[in-house]
C-alpha cells in the first residue's frame, strides 16, 4: 500500500479515536456529576444567579388571603402541620399522616411544593434533613433524603423560609399591603393584585398569607389602581 | 487459524474484535459506573442513562459494522479482499502473483496477537492488505503454504 495512503488512513484512525474517547469521556463525567452532585442541575446555576441578582428592589410586606400557587425551587426550611390521608415519603421509609396534627419539618428543601388555601396539593423534592413530628430523618447514603407526598395534604400551618421566588402572581384578594418599611399601605378588598419577581419568605395559617420580601413590580387594579416597580 | 478453515482448505477471516478491546472497555466502565450508581441508592439521571445505552449501542454497532467492512478470503488459487457490505468491491489477487507478505504489528497487537499482514505481488503496483486481523503468523503461514501448493502444481490450474 503507498505510504500516503497509509498515513492517511492512520491520521483517520487516529482522529476517530481521540473523538470516541472524547465523547465517552464527556458521558463518564455527565454521568458522575449528575448522580453525585446533589447540587447539580442543568439550569440550577443560572437560575440561582439569576435568584442572587433580581430586580426585585420594592420592600414588601403583606397579609393577604392565600392563593392557589405552585413554587421551584430551593428553600432552607418548609414547616408545616395538619394532616392527611396521605403518607409522607422519606426515602424508602413512608409516614402515616393520619394523626390529627402531624408536624413536618424540611431543612434544606429542593424541589416543588405547590398548595392553596386549604391543602398542600403537591410536595416533591430533596431535603438535607427532615423531621416527622419530632423524629429527626437524616440520609444515610446520599447527602439527601427524596421527600414526597402522594395525596393532598390538609395544612393549618405552612411556613416556606428563604426564600421563595414567584416569578409571576395574580389574583384577587383583601388584606393589607406594607411597602417599603410603611412608606405606603394599601389595604384590599376583593382587588386584583399583580406581582412580579417576588423573592422572601411565605406562611400560610388561619386563611392568612403572610409573605415578605422584595418585589420587582406591583400592581394592584381594583377600587385603587396602582402600579409600583 | 483464524476464522473459518473449510475441507475445501479456504480460509476466510474478517477484523479482529480485539481491535476494539478500548472501545470494549469504555463502555464496560460506563456500565459498571451506572451499576454502582444504581447499587449505591443515588439518584441516575435518566438523561445520562439513556447517553449510556445510546453511546454503548452506537460503539457495538458501529464496531460491528466496521469488522463485515472487510472480508479477506484465501483459496487454492488467489487471495480474495471483499470490501463494503451494501455497495461491494472485490479484489482477486493470484497466488502466483505474490511476491512476499509482511506482518506489521505493534506491541499492544502483539500482546493481542493480532495485527496487519501485506501481501505484495511482484509487480509491485499493487498491495492487499488485510488489516487487524487475528494471528497473522498462521494467516501467513496458510497463505505461504497456499503459494507453494499452487507452484508445485502448475501455473494454470486453478486460474479462474
Amino acid at each position: 500500500m503507498p505510504e500516503y495512503y497509509e498515513t492517511q488512513r492512520h491520521h483517520k484512525h487516529h482522529n476517530t479515536r481521540w473523538i470516541v474517547f472524547s465523547v465517552f469521556l464527556a458521558i463518564l463525567v455527565f454521568l458522575i456529576i449528575t448522580s453525585f452532585s446533589d447540587k447539580f442541575s442543568f439550569t440550577g446555576n443560572l437560575v440561582s444567579d439569576i435568584k442572587q441578582q433580581p430586580n426585585s428592589s420594592i420592600k414588601f410586606d403583606a397579609v393577604l388571603t392565600i392563593p392557589s400557587i405552585d413554587i421551584n425551587g430551593d428553600f432552607e426550611k418548609i414547616e408545616f402541620q395538619g394532616n392527611s390521608e396521605s403518607f409522607f415519603y422519606v426515602e424508602n421509609e413512608k409516614f402515616q399522616l393520619n394523626a390529627k396534627n402531624n408536624y413536618i419539618v424540611m431543612n434544606n428543601y429542593t424541589g416543588e411544593i405547590a398548595f392553596d388555601s386549604k391543602n398542600i396539593l403537591k410536595l416533591n423534592g430533596k431535603a438535607a434533613k427532615v423531621f416527622v413530628n419530632g423524629i429527626p430523618i437524616e440520609p444515610k447514603t446520599n447527602s439527601v433524603l427524596k421527600v414526597s407526598l402522594d395525596k393532598d395534604f390538609s395544612y393549618t400551618l405552612l411556613n416556606i423560609k428563604n426564600e421563595i421566588n414567584i416569578k409571576k402572581l395574580s389574583y384577587i384578594t383583601t388584606g393589607k399591603i406594607n411597602i417599603n418599611n410603611g412608606k405606603n399601605i394599601f389595604n384590599l378588598d376583593n382587588e386584583q393584585i399583580s406581582l412580579k419577581n417576588f423573592i422572601g419568605d411565605a406562611s400560610a395559617e388561619n386563611n392568612k398569607f403572610k409573605i415578605s420580601g422584595l418585589v420587582e413590580k406591583l400592581d394592584i387594579a381594583g377600587k385603587t389602581k396602582i402600579s409600583l416597580s | 487459524m483464524p476464522k473459518k478453515k473449510e475441507e475445501s482448505e479456504v480460509l476466510k477471516v474478517r477484523s479482529s474484535r480485539k481491535m476494539y478491546i478500548l472501545v470494549y472497555l469504555m463502555i464496560l466502565i460506563l456500565l459498571s459506573t451506572v451499576a454502582v450508581i444504581k447499587f449505591t441508592g443515588r439518584e441516575l439521571n435518566t438523561f445520562a442513562l439513556r447517553i449510556v445505552l445510546i453511546f454503548s449501542v452506537l460503539c457495538i454497532l458501529v464496531t460491528e459494522s466496521h469488522r463485515f467492512q472487510n472480508l479477506y478470503e484465501i483459496n487454492d488459487t488467489s487471495l480474495i479482499h471483499i470490501k463494503g457490505i451494501l455497495f461491494q468491491s472485490t479484489k482477486r489477487t493470484d497466488l502466483l502473483a505474490v511476491s512476499d507478505a509482511e506482518i506489521k504489528q505493534n506491541p499492544w497487537q502483539r500482546m493481542l496477537n493480532y495485527g496487519t499482514v501485506e501481501v505484495a505481488v511482484f509487480s509491485k503496483e499493487s498491495m492487499t492488505a488485510m488489516h487487524d486481523i487475528n494471528r497473522p503468523l498462521e494467516v501467513v503461514t496458510f497463505l505461504e503454504q497456499k503459494i507453494a501448493d499452487k507452484r508445485t502444481s502448475g501455473p494454470k490450474r486453478g486460474r479462474i
